[in-house]
């Protein structure tokens, strides 16, 4: 247990530091950026006057460091801050609409569905990845083996924004089988909102499985061909026994690292997806944010994504640590 | 091995079913559905191709952004409006005159208008609403539009009639009044109208919120006028052309407005649906800084125009939905507008390139932002103005940003831009008036600015629109901006919908019916 604990403790620690140096790079980069938020909501009637205005409504006026302090010193204090350009709504207890909106109202839903989306992804892609990477594994030498490692090459190689442009001509605009647009806050029952999620999850699973697969399939067949599974086919076990109780045990652990990993690729696929299913989810409001520069809400979104891969790997380490107990060396 | 870490085979697939069935239970689960509707309830989905941002507002003298330009249109309205074609008609003023030279208006008010909240509509709105848009303080971004009105002038006759003064004449003053900046808004309202708006208009907004693909707006009961034929209309934003007319295909919007020709594919020959199309439309355009070298010199931007073949862009780039320019965005199907196409002329662009001092060519390079098809466009006149040895550079922006760091500024001289069409006055006095704001071609000229000015203050309209194209034969010849067509607005709608057209002018949200 004492193994555990010290991992736990120092990845915080170090949490804390990435954390901290991520959201320096990204208040940089998004003041690099030519134009401020006055600008790009202002467009084609940036007028100087008007930009001035403007720039003294969004609290521009203040140098850049200054900014960034404020932000950080409530970030840490749990207060998210408000965004430059969005208005607090009037029915959220601000009858005169006059203060900005607060960035945890505005995140946090879309967080909310953007996890419900991930969580589908990884029902769908777990079970799949375990299930097509043992039978790639153990029927390697079939003919449908080279045909589902082909159809599996093909998912990882496949962009996200292909599979589902695809996806979406396929079965929502010809066959009409699913809606082209995720808007899944205004279904307007549970099975709509089912066939909402399907095309956007199975989009990013077919990536994130494409990989876990391989991964899997790679692990296990270098176990199989282990002495002690070659051992225990010669002692006489069956081969359910060999893969169930030998050989899966000592491959899972690469393969939960992997899913995990892939994670990466779902938070980088989410954007794409939430943009061509229409899917109000966070991949969307960051884009939203950075088309209008409103550096507290990228902050925040970014912050999030981060934290959210940053403690995945630690699970995905404490999980594998306690599958594996040769990795818990000190 | 150590025996906590053998799997059993029932206790894998058992595993992975709970991970499967739990993760989309619990996922479902989480999304509050919404009640069905009666099947009596008649609601409409408008899919428009702006996409949503959480810097919407629904007060109208802060409107900059196209999403919330459409909302606005569902709940205000200005005192005229602007018809398909761009001709004023009236909306909450019943009818207006002008004293001898157009510089005192005055406008009669509807009398039956109530607003959202019940209180009558009066005179004292119409002027809140004006001072708050000419209000320096407020910023509003459509203020320049209303620099003419003297902020001292504007007069309450009774509760009905509103006196309107301007610092200098403006015959087409009523026109003006359309900007969507100048909807009108309860006396004594401001900011609170972001998030809570009150108009006069077919809809209420209901819970509206910044960014939000959908928008809610509910039936006005007491609307003074035509329709509301819909209890509900659904403002749905699709940024993506293709996604609007998948979402039309597949039931989820009845209408999908701002496509082009290679979009509707599929919609063509299709019978559940109807295409629209109005040729008031939009411009694809390119401009220069006529102050800057080589772009000073005005036989470089006639070979520009002479070696355009406008018909083979039009054809190529939209299939030929559209209407040939002259270099102006002021088609001669509007009031005041004109009809010249300039025929390609090789040996003439030769000509006026070498007169420039460029007998072997010259090599430029032209900036845009790919906000649709612009690089098919710009392309495509790359390739015609080869022929007669103008080499384009094409070099494309991000479109983030385009407007803040490209468009009207130093250092950028040739670049893309783009307008809706706009009534003829409007669209001489906002891009080649000498001090105009949007004067993205710096085009100066004293006969111009004379003609325009001598033009506002003429009330005979036969010679006003005399003096219009003199302004517009000179900006064809002198500007530096290069029309070579407009492309019509086109929308699709499902076959049950009716009352609906695709428009610069005024969007009527009132009208469309489901049959």
């Amino acid at each position: 247990m004492h193994f555990f604990f010290r991992l736990v403790f120092q990845r915080v620690v170090l949490s804390i530091v990435s954390l901290a140096a991520i959201s320096v790079i990204i208040f940089t980069l998004v003041e690099f950026l030519p134009g401020d938020a006055a600008t790009r909501v202002l467009g084609r009637d940036a007028t100087p006057k008007n930009i001035e205005v403007w720039r003294k409504r969004f609290n521009l006026d203040r140098p850049p460091v200054t900014r960034y302090l404020l932000w950080a010193r409530n970030f840490a204090l749990g207060n998210w801050g408000a965004s430059l350009v969005s208005v607090q709504p009037s029915s959220a207890g601000n009858p005169g609409g006059k203060t900005m909106r607060s960035v945890a109202d505005m995140v946090l839903p879309r967080l909310g569905n953007t996890l419900i989306l991930a969580s589908c992804v990884m029902a769908i892609s777990i079970p799949a990845s375990l299930f097509l990477g043992i039978v790639t594994a153990v029927f390697r030498k079939r003919r449908f083996t080279v045909w589902l490692s082909g159809l599996v090459l093909f998912g990882v190689s496949m962009p996200d924004y292909v599979t589902g442009i695809l996806m979406l001509l396929v079965f929502a605009v010809y066959l009409n089988w699913f809606p082209p647009l995720s808007l899944i806050n205004n279904a307007e029952s549970t099975l709509e909102i089912v066939k909402m999620l399907t095309l956007p999850s199975l989009t990013l699973a077919i990536a994130v499985t494409g990989i876990a697969v391989r991964m899997m399939q790679g692990s296990l067949l270098q176990i199989l061909d282990s002495d002690y599974v070659r051992f225990a086919t010669l002692k006489g076990l069956s081969w359910s026994r060999i893969l169930f109780s030998h050989a899966l045990p000592n491959a899972l652990g690469p393969a939960i690292r992997v899913t995990v990993l892939s994670l990466v690729w779902l938070i980088g696929g989410v954007v794409y997806v939430e943009v061509i299913f229409t899917f109000p989810g966070l991949g969307m409001l960051l884009l939203n944010s950075l088309k209008l520069l409103d550096t507290p809400v990228i902050l925040a979104g970014t912050m999030l994504l981060s934290g959210f891969l940053i403690y995945a790997n630690l699970i995905a380490d404490l999980l594998a640590a306690y599958l594996n107990p040769k990795l818990r060396t000190e | 091995m150590n025996k906590k870490n053998k799997i059993k085979k029932r206790d894998f697939i058992k595993l992975m079913a709970y991970v499967s069935g739990s993760g989309i239970i619990a996922s479902t689960g989480m999304i509050k559905t919404k009640k069905v509707r009666a099947s009596s309830h008649n609601k409409c989905s408008f899919g428009m191709g702006s996409v949503p941002t959480t810097a919407d507002t629904m007060d109208p003298v802060f409107r900059t952004s196209g999403s919330d330009g459409i909302y606005n249109y569902a709940v205000y309205e200005g005192l005229v409006r602007r018809g398909p074609d761009l001709t004023p008609g009236p909306e909450l003023a019943e009818s207006w005159s002008s004293n001898n030279d157009g510089s005192i208006w005055t406008f009669k008010l509807r009398q039956e208008v109530t607003w959202h909240n019940g209180k009558p509509f009066v005179a004292a709105d119409v002027i809140h609403s004006y001072k708050r848009i000419i209000d320096p303080e407020v910023g509003s971004p459509g203020a320049s539009n209303f620099a003419g009105i003297d902020p001292n002038g504007m007069i309450a006759l009774d509760d009905h009639t509103v006196q309107i003064k301007l610092k200098a004449p403006d015959v087409d003053f009523p026109n003006t009044t359309v900007f969507s900046q100048s909807m009108i808004v309860p006396e004594g309202s401001g900011k609170e109208l972001s998030t809570n708006p009150i108009g006069t208009g077919a809809f209420k907004a209901e819970g509206f919120m910044p960014g939000e693909i959908i928008n809610r707006f509910v039936k006005n009961e007491n609307y003074w006028g035509d329709g509301p034929y819909i209890d509900e209309l659904d403002i749905v934003g699709i940024g993506e052309r293709e996604a609007r007319v998948a979402a039309l295909l597949g039931g989820q919007i009845d209408i999908a407005s701002q496509l082009n020709p290679s979009s509707m594919g599929s919609l063509q020959g299709n019978s559940k649906f109807k295409i629209q199309e109005n040729k008031v439309g939009t411009s694809t355009i390119a401009y220069c800084h006529t102050d800057t070298p080589p772009f000073d010199n005005n036989d470089l931007r006639l070979a520009i125009k002479y070696a355009t073949n406008r018909q083979q862009m039009l054809d190529l780039y939209y299939q030929g939905k559209g209407a040939l320019m002259n270099d102006t965005p002021i088609p001669g199907f509007i009031e005041g507008g004109l009809d010249v196409v300039r025929e390609l002329n090789i040996k003439k662009a030769k000509e006026h390139l070498s007169k420039a001092g460029y007998p072997n060519g010259i090599d430029l390079k032209f900036e845009f932002g790919k906000f649709t098809n612009e690089d098919q466009w710009a392309t495509i006149w790359q390739q015609q103005l080869a022929q007669v040895g103008i080499r384009i550079e094409l070099q494309q922006r991000p479109t983030d940003g385009y407007w803040g760091d490209v468009w009207l500024k130093e250092g950028h001289p040739f670049a893309y831009s783009g307008w809706n069409v706009r009534p003829t006055h409007a669209a001489l006095g906002l891009w080649y008036v000498s001090t105009a704001n949007w004067n993205e071609s710096r085009f100066k000229s004293e006969t111009f600015d004379a003609n325009y000015a001598k033009a506002k203050a003429t009330v005979n309209k036969r010679e006003r629109i005399k003096l219009y194209h003199a302004c517009i034969r000179e900006v064809a010849d002198h500007a530096g901006h290069f029309v070579p067509f407009i492309q019509s607005f086109m929308d699709a709608t499902t076959r049950k919908v009716s009352g609906h057209q695709p428009t610069a002018g005024t969007l009527s949200f009132n009208k469309i019916s489901l049959g």
